[in-house]
């Protein structure tokens, strides 16, 4: 026997980061082997900007658009596209455990010498990438109904903002995930899992993707207030959208006297120690149910 | 010899909640939710928690390099001994080390230790991809480096014989060849023991036959892998295995080399060739004559053979004359050894196979 092939009982970064990568490689030959699929879904991710645009540029009155910065398409262009990339954070970690699940790839994946939620993690690392085309849509978007461009000096810390709001949501991702288990929600199909129906639902409704969270009743602005998606648009549309408000823009700026994006910052820190280590600990409570009641066994 | 495998009352119950028939899913939530909360089964709210189980009590001393045997009837608690001694299951009692590591507490060193085949072992693969990138893709998932897992892919093809459709998908492979692409990936790594669940169900005798072959052959005997192997073909086990346990409602009711499984038997068998025997008569036969096993191979003119398993000290004339009493012709009979299905079908009172 060679002895290069012996198994190994935990990986080192570099060959971690050689399995995520391996991973991703699958998912884009996976996604090249349907590419009139892929080619669809991105004409209706412009298709569904367009609308967007359209809609803002018709219906917002000079009123409404002074407290978005002026600029409704910037405004809409933007909150699109970091929810999506939320979005994603939210949902490919429920959606690559099923699809492991319902493909027989759980079992084997579970004896790889690294934790499954890395795995989890590099299977949904595609997911992130092909986000940049649709991200690149909505800004193509964006520059025909005449989005004002935000200064180059400013892309660093937006890119920054949105490795964090992709980190503060995760939790809700794992959270999602851990659901699979703990309720035996494997139905592979839209909204059949809650928790990421209800943060999906509540990040359209109350954290300023098409319109200000002040636009919301008192009750619905609390709700956005505990949800990270709320201050992730909110930071990074003060440093992309060239005329937004400096002042208070959303209810708790107004309550600690803090600069708002100081206050922003503070509060996705907040919510990310809280919602991430909730979400890890309820996957990894999921596994153990799972491997109690035999839960990650289906063809086998 | 080291033991490879040792397992002392290993446990596994599975809970699970029985719901009304027509309770929806998102009731059944529901109702489990509430059950979570207050503490209680649910019992009277439409769902009641029960448990089954799988296995009752699971003792084995595996050697290094034996191949040892499984064998039992579907139901038995094979594939779920298989599954904790993988750590994909979690015991609900009892211990177990797999080349010298704590199942539980040391589980990484476990799955460190083990290769696992199963018969839908080739599910997992991409069927969009092809064979060598499925392969590569498992291997580096499993830590090995691209040139390690490109070098180790084109081995196993060669072991299992696959290396002419490497490039080709899954699916245009026959069932033989798709559980030779399952051992493939058993082999990516070089563990020491083999766990085998049943690998060759599903398969048609020429393939079953390749299989079988390898395994013994290139695995146990060439590399001195220890095999675990689970069936409920009692040829399989007779052919492969060192030794076999003999697995029934999650017990092991008996252990030994098959031959000396064979000889612990108190019986003998009859193998009769027989004529107008119809389907009424055998009926009366197996009535009146409960005290032998009796399997037959019969068309539907009665003509076929009986197999009758009988107390040593039972004269073949008695048997004759009951067979012609009910009707039947005997036109022959001879000695049949005895297989592993009879000592199941002594120990257990039950056929192995359906």
């Amino acid at each position: 026997m060679s002895s290069t092939a012996m198994p190994k009982t935990r990986l080192n970064l570099r060959e971690t980061l050689g399995v995520m990568s391996v991973l991703a490689e699958r998912n884009f030959r996976l996604m090249t082997r349907f590419s009139a699929s892929a080619v669809m879904f991105y004409i209706g991710v412009f298709a569904d900007a367009a609308i967007s645009a359209f809609l803002g540029t018709a219906l917002i009155g000079q009123a409404q658009a002074a407290q978005i910065g002026g600029d409704y398409v910037s405004y809409v262009i933007v909150g699109l596209a970091y929810s999506q990339l939320m979005y994603t954070s939210i949902s490919a970690p429920h959606q690559s455990l099923s699809g492991a699940y319902w493909s027989a790839r759980l079992e084997p994946l579970l004896r790889a010498p690294l934790p499954l939620r890395t795995i989890i993690m590099g299977d949904a690392l595609f997911s992130y990438f092909t986000d940049f085309v649709t991200i690149a849509i909505y800004g193509l978007v964006g520059i025909l109904f005449g989005m004002a461009m935000p200064s180059s000096g400013v892309i660093l810390p937006a890119a920054g903002i949105l490795v964090l709001g992709c980190v503060s949501v995760l939790g809700f991702g794992f959270l999602s995930a851990s659901m699979f288990n703990l309720i035996n929600a494997k139905a592979p199909v839209a909204n059949s899992e809650p928790v990421q129906w209800l943060v999906r639902t509540l990040q359209r409704l109350v954290c300023g993707v098409y319109f200000p969270v002040t636009a919301l009743p008192g009750w619905l602005q609390t709700v956005g207030n505990f949800m990270p998606q709320t201050y992730v648009l909110d930071a990074v549309r003060r440093l992309l959208i060239p005329n937004y408000p400096k002042g208070p823009t959303l209810p708790v700026h107004s309550s600690f006297g803090l600069d708002p994006q100081v206050a922003n910052l503070i509060a996705i820190a907040v919510l990310t120690a809280f919602i991430l280590p909730l979400g890890l600990w309820a996957f990894d409570k999921g596994l153990e149910k799972a491997r109690k009641d035999g839960g990650l066994s289906r063809w086998t | 010899m080291a033991r490879a495998i040792v397992t002392r009352g290993l446990r596994k119950e599975f809970p699970y909640l029985n719901p009304s028939p027509n309770m929806s899913t998102s009731d059944q939530w529901l109702e489990y939710l509430l059950s979570l909360i207050t503490g209680k089964n649910a019992t009277g709210m439409g769902v009641e928690k029960r448990r089954t189980v799988a296995v009752e009590s699971l003792d084995l001393e595996v050697e290094e390099g034996e191949f040892f045997g499984l064998l039992g009837p579907n139901g038995a608690g094979k594939s779920t001994s298989i599954k904790m001694l993988a750590t994909i299951l979690a015991p609900t009692a009892g211990t177990a080390t797999i080349n010298g590591y704590d199942l539980v507490r040391d589980w990484r060193a476990v799955r460190a230790s083990i290769n696992v085949v199963h018969s839908g072992g080739w599910l997992g693969f991409d069927h969009e991809l092809s064979i060598r990138w499925n392969l590569q893709a498992w291997a580096r998932i499993y830590g090995l480096s691209k040139k390690e897992a490109a070098r180790r892919t084109q081995e196993v093809l060669d072991i299992v014989g696959l290396s002419d459709k490497a490039e080709e998908t899954s699916g245009t492979l026959s069932s033989g060849q798709r559980q030779r692409l399952a051992l493939a990936k058993g082999f990516l790594m070089e563990a020491p023991i083999l766990l085998c669940d049943e690998p060759t169900v599903g398969l048609d005798p020429n393939s079953a036959a390749a299989v079988r072959s390898f395994i013994k052959d290139d695995v146990n005997r060439k590399r001195g892998i220890t095999v675990l192997l689970t069936t409920h073909y009692m040829q399989e086990a007779d052919q492969l295995c060192d030794r076999v346990a003999i697995m029934d409602k999650g017990r092991i009711v008996a252990c030994d080399t098959p031959d000396r499984l064979k000889a612990s038997v108190q019986a003998k068998a009859i193998l009769m060739e027989v004529r107008n025997f119809r389907i009424e008569m055998l009926f009366d036969f197996k009535k009146e004559h409960g005290q032998w096993l009796v399997t037959e191979k019969l068309d539907q003119n009665g003509n076929g053979s009986l197999r009758v398993l009988c107390s040593p000290r039972e004269a073949e004339s008695t048997i004759t004359t009951a067979v012609e009493a009910c009707g039947g012709q005997v036109v022959g009979w001879s000695r049949d050894d005895i297989s592993l299905e009879d000592v199941f079908i002594v120990l257990t009172g039950r056929r192995l196979a359906a």
